[in-house]
């Protein structure tokens, strides 16, 4: 390989990075009726979700620890005064944080809305 | 596993002989200094993982004091800090030596230890405080993503002021490093983009930009730490062809594409484009060439093996080789949408990442250490224990891996889709068999790395002092 062959395939690669970073970014992930924007408190639920580092145990998309469970469609399949006590209460296996009423509220919402985006997946 | 010891081994020394660019270009202080508080780390970060495995089972373990939102984080955040200062000190110690000039400015890279050790601590207290960021394997406080960022220039102004003249003239492993530093900064970047509105307030985009991000994470450090294991081959060997040659550069450039492109596999369950679903499949599948030219180049690997056995750091890279072969046949399967249907948030996840960052990172980093300390320093270390170490962590980890994946696969044989498992409970106890063979055979993988690296410990401690004085 001749020396000038290596960066023109390492530019030719960065290009088309960036032409597929930029459509990433933008496309496919647009706002819409399947797909809301989060209002302002459910974003304070995702500010605590993070808070209390809720990911350590549990996944959203796949995304999280391991030893609880995926809750990304807990809400559609429980409903939320179910997930709101476990929030409250803890579990045998889940801390009990002593999470106010009006926190766990946020959370719960923040929990519907990653719910309402998961249209593939309702049962 | 793959050859009999020779008869080489048998003292109970093992030395090898002065090589000469070593001499030349003393490896970076610094770079020793990353190696040392790596294992460090790395031990600290196991004990961690032990734990976290131990609550699986006793879920009241040390609940109050260390609860598994801390012992996560402090376990991954660890360890991966274990690969970086791994990496950080053999490209500060070998790259002078490999394009035969000097560190460009060892005080800077000194500046970037501190940092990095200084940031480390901070990053611990505020676990064991309960201050969280709460973003998945990045749980520390965004502002420790400052000095993270600075310390991260640091390194590549050093780099590429020490390699200086073009690229193109070099061979891989310094195009590696390059690439793995880079790489790390923009990923690492990417990773913040959450602080924009317009992410944080689109859950789909968000999981979709953190997804890039870590994927592609995970492929800068790979860079880096394969770029290691390539120099280490070509000191060891002697064969300065392989890392110039054209094949190998075709796979360095397959390599970056997947790194670019095929972390979109982790998103085949996010609503998001398909289009980048479908890259992604198609770019992961190109792993199948990897996997063919390790098959491939297996009598070679033989041959080598025979050769070069009783050379310790040989060994360790030979492991690594097994192991790469093992995850990335798993990569591949899980990569394929209908099997990742399935396989997706499960153990079989956790097995993929550990498999990876043991069975290849750890190991490579290992055998530069090795390196390190008996080619460079000329220190021996005992090759008894080095045996024992040595098949107690791979034997233990086969067992850990495979008991992650039966974890997994239980789950993924429950499972309707990737988010429905009912009743978890039940899901928990029909693995309890499985988490019982992670948490023991983790515990043995703990003394097994331990008696790895323990010794290097030592050895590089009394070189730091030694120089000091
Ligand atoms: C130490 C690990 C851990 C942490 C941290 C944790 N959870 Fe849990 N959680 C669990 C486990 C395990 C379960 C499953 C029930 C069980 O086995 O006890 C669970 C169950 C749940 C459920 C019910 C899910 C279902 O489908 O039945 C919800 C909702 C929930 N957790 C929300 C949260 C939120 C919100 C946070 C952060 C404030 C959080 N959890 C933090 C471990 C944890
Ligand atoms: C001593 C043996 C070890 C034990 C018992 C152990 C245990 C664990 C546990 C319990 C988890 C959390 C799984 C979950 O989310 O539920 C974990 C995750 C992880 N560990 Fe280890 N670990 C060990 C060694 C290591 C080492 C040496 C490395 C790398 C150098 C490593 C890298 C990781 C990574 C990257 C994750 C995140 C996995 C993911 O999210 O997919 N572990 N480990």
């Amino acid at each position: 390989m001749r020396r000038n062959d290596k960066f023109l395939i390492l530019l030719a690669l960065l290009v088309m990075f960036l032409v597929y970073t930029a459509s990433v970014y933008t496309r496919g992930t647009e706002l819409s009726e399947n797909n809301p924007m989060l209002d302002t408190a459910a974003i304070q639920g995702k500010v605590l979700w993070q808070k209390y580092n809720c990911s350590s145990c549990h996944q959203l998309y796949g995304l999280g620890g391991f030893i609880g469970p995926d809750l990304t469609t807990t809400i559609s399949r429980k409903g939320d005064a179910y997930a709101k006590a476990i929030i409250l209460s803890g579990t045998k296996r889940m801390p009990h944080y002593g999470i106010t009423e009006q926190e766990a509220d946020a959370i719960t919402k923040f929990l519907s809305y990653v719910d309402s985006t998961a249209i593939h997946y309702k049962r | 596993m793959l050859i009999q010891q020779p008869s080489t081994i048998s003292a109970d020394e093992v030395k090898l002989p002065p090589s000469k660019p070593a001499r030349t270009f003393p490896p970076s202080k610094a770079g020793t200094l990353f190696l040392t508080s790596g294992i460090v780390s790395l031990l600290f970060g196991m004990l961690f993982g032990l734990l976290g495995s131990v609550q699986y089972l006793l879920p009241d373990f040390l609940a109050e004091a260390i609860p598994f939102f801390k012992t996560r984080p402090l376990h991954v955040s660890l360890v991966i800090a274990w690969i970086f200062q791994g990496a950080a000190g053999s490209i500060y110690c070998y790259a002078p030596a490999s394009v035969k000039r000097p560190l460009f400015s060892e005080a800077l890279a000194r500046v970037h230890w501190i940092l990095f050790v200084v940031t480390g601590l901070g990053i611990v207290a505020s676990y064991a405080f309960r201050h969280f960021g709460g973003r998945e394997y990045l749980e520390y406080p965004i502002w420790f993503a400052i000095p993270i960022t600075l310390s991260w220039c640091l390194i590549i102004v050093n780099y590429f002021k020490t390699i200086k003249e073009s690229l193109s003239k070099y061979p891989v492993y310094i195009w590696m490093w390059g690439t793995g530093i880079i790489a790390f900064l923009v990923t690492y970047l990417e990773s913040y983009l959450w602080l924009f509105n317009s992410v944080q307030s689109n859950t789909v985009r968000d999981i979709t930009i953190q997804w890039k991000a870590n994927g592609a994470m995970v492929g800068s450090w790979n860079q880096m730490v394969y770029g290691t294991a390539f120099y280490l081959m070509e000191r060891i060997s002697g064969n300065k062809d392989t890392s110039r040659s054209r094949l190998t550069f075709f796979f360095y450039f397959l390599g970056l594409t997947n790194l670019l492109f095929n972390w979109g596999h982790h998103t085949y369950i996010v609503p998001s484009a398909t289009w980048i679903k479908n890259v992604a499949y198609i770019i992961s599948m190109t792993e199948l060439l990897i996997l063919g030219n390790i098959i491939w180049n297996w009598r070679k690997t033989l041959t080598d093996a025979q050769r070069h056995f009783h050379v310790v750091p040989y060994r360790l890279l030979l492991a690594s080789d097994v192991w790469i072969f093992l995850n990335l046949a798993l990569s591949i399967l899980i990569s394929i949408p209908a099997v990742n249907f399935y396989t997706h948030g499960t153990h079989i996840t956790v097995a993929h990442a550990m498999g990876a960052t043991i069975g290849i990172n750890t190991l490579i980093l290992l055998a530069s250490a090795y390196f390190l300390a008996i080619t460079i320093y000329q220190k021996s270390v005992t090759s008894k224990l080095f045996n024992v170490g040595y098949w107690l962590t791979n034997i233990s980890l086969l067992v850990f891996w495979i008991s992650l994946l039966g974890a997994g696969i239980v789950k993924s044989l429950q499972a309707k889709h990737p988010f429905s498992i009912d009743p978890y409970e039940k899901y928990l106890e029909q693995s309890l068999i499985w988490f019982r063979a992670f948490s023991y055979s983790g515990f043995a993988l703990l003394i097994g790395l331990s008696i790895l690296s323990v010794p290097l410990l030592r050895i590089f401690i009394n070189k730091i002092r030694a120089r000091s004085n």
